[in-house]
């Protein structure tokens, strides 16, 4: 009998025992094949991984992308995970790996085809006026690990050293990152008030 | 450290990120990731590589990798001692040329106009 059919699965629900023991044992399943196991992981952690994508993609579909490249990876590099280690972390940097892939076949992208479309972004000046546009646009003066810091502690509640993990960063640099993003919105966000 | 951002900024940050609420679309999302790592297997499989639940697909892919790039190493290693030992054998064959040209036949005599030598070794 699957692994699979045998838990409920559900949202990840912190690191208590009960829960580590069910992730591992789909671990295991997954790692001899079991595609069912695999799919219970895949609804355990697809919305950690998500919140990890879209902080560094800067689209809805972008980071869904991600997250299913980010998935599809961990699937091929299965095998060569030890099922003690945090397969959250392990899948977090894969994905944050694949958001960054997103990205850069994006910007590319983007590159080929400016000649052939408009070159500017629209900006709406109704958009502009309001707390949202001008949060947009001081989101888009920081550097992309900045802003990847800055919403996976502020928006998603990542701790300092999930951040550091998913990112491949020392927590020291992460604890940094979020302090100038912050800064660096507060300061942007007057300027535009003015 | 910088405190938090205001409770409005914060709110506008996590309606910007704010992901999908509706469950239908983490089935939909599920089903997607399952049918692609499907594909892959099937994939994988009929290639003949190593799948997760194929542990001698597994075994006989990677030899048959190591066994790939060991043969593309006897290969090169092969090209290069030919071409090594023709090299050398050029180069030997100009040096025995060389030395034939340069190095004289044997004795030359002295012969004055008479045509009688002297009797002493140049």
């Amino acid at each position: 009998m699957s692994v699979a059919l045998a838990l409920v699965p559900g949202e990840a629900t912190g690191s208590t025992a009960a829960a580590r023991a069910r992730e591992r044992a789909l671990i295991l399943a997954a790692q001899d094949g079991d595609s069912k196991a695999f799919g219970s992981l895949v609804r355990l952690h697809q919305r950690r991984a998500y919140a990890v994508a879209r902080s560094i993609a800067t689209t809805h579909e972008d980071a869904e992308d991600a997250v299913q490249d980010g998935f599809l990876h961990a699937y091929r590099a299965l095998d060569r995970f030890l099922p003690d280690q945090a397969f959250g972390a392990w899948l977090h940097r894969i994905v944050a790996n694949a958001a960054l892939d997103v990205m850069r076949r994006r910007k590319v992208r983007d590159a080929d085809a400016l000649p052939d479309t408009v070159a500017t972004r629209f900006h709406d000046p109704a958009e502009a006026s309001d707390l949202r546009g001008r949060l947009r646009a001081a989101l888009a003066t920081l550097t992309g690990r900045q802003r990847a810091v800055i919403v996976l502690h502020d928006v998603q509640g990542f701790r300092h050293g999930e951040i550091a993990q998913a990112l491949g960063i020392p927590e020291g640099t992460a604890r940094s990152d979020l302090h100038h993003a912050r800064m660096a919105l507060r300061r942007t966000l007057e300027v535009v008030r003015v | 450290m910088t405190g938090r951002l205001s409770p409005r900024v914060s709110r506008m940050l996590r309606e910007i990120y704010a992901a999908p609420l509706d469950p239908g679309y983490w089935d939909q999302l599920q089903r997607r990731i399952v049918a692609r790592v499907a594909t892959e297997r099937v994939a994988t499989e009929r290639v003949g590589t190593r799948s997760p639940g194929d542990p001698w697909g597994a075994a006989f892919g990677a030899w048959a990798r190591a066994g790939v790039v060991a043969a593309g190493l006897a290969v090169v290693c092969a090209g290069l001692a030919t071409w090594r030992s023709r090299v050398a054998e050029a180069q030997a064959t100009q040096r025995a040329y060389e030395t034939m040209l340069t190095t004289p036949s044997g004795t030359v005599w002295l012969v004055d106009a008479t045509g009688v030598s002297d009797g002493s070794a140049p």
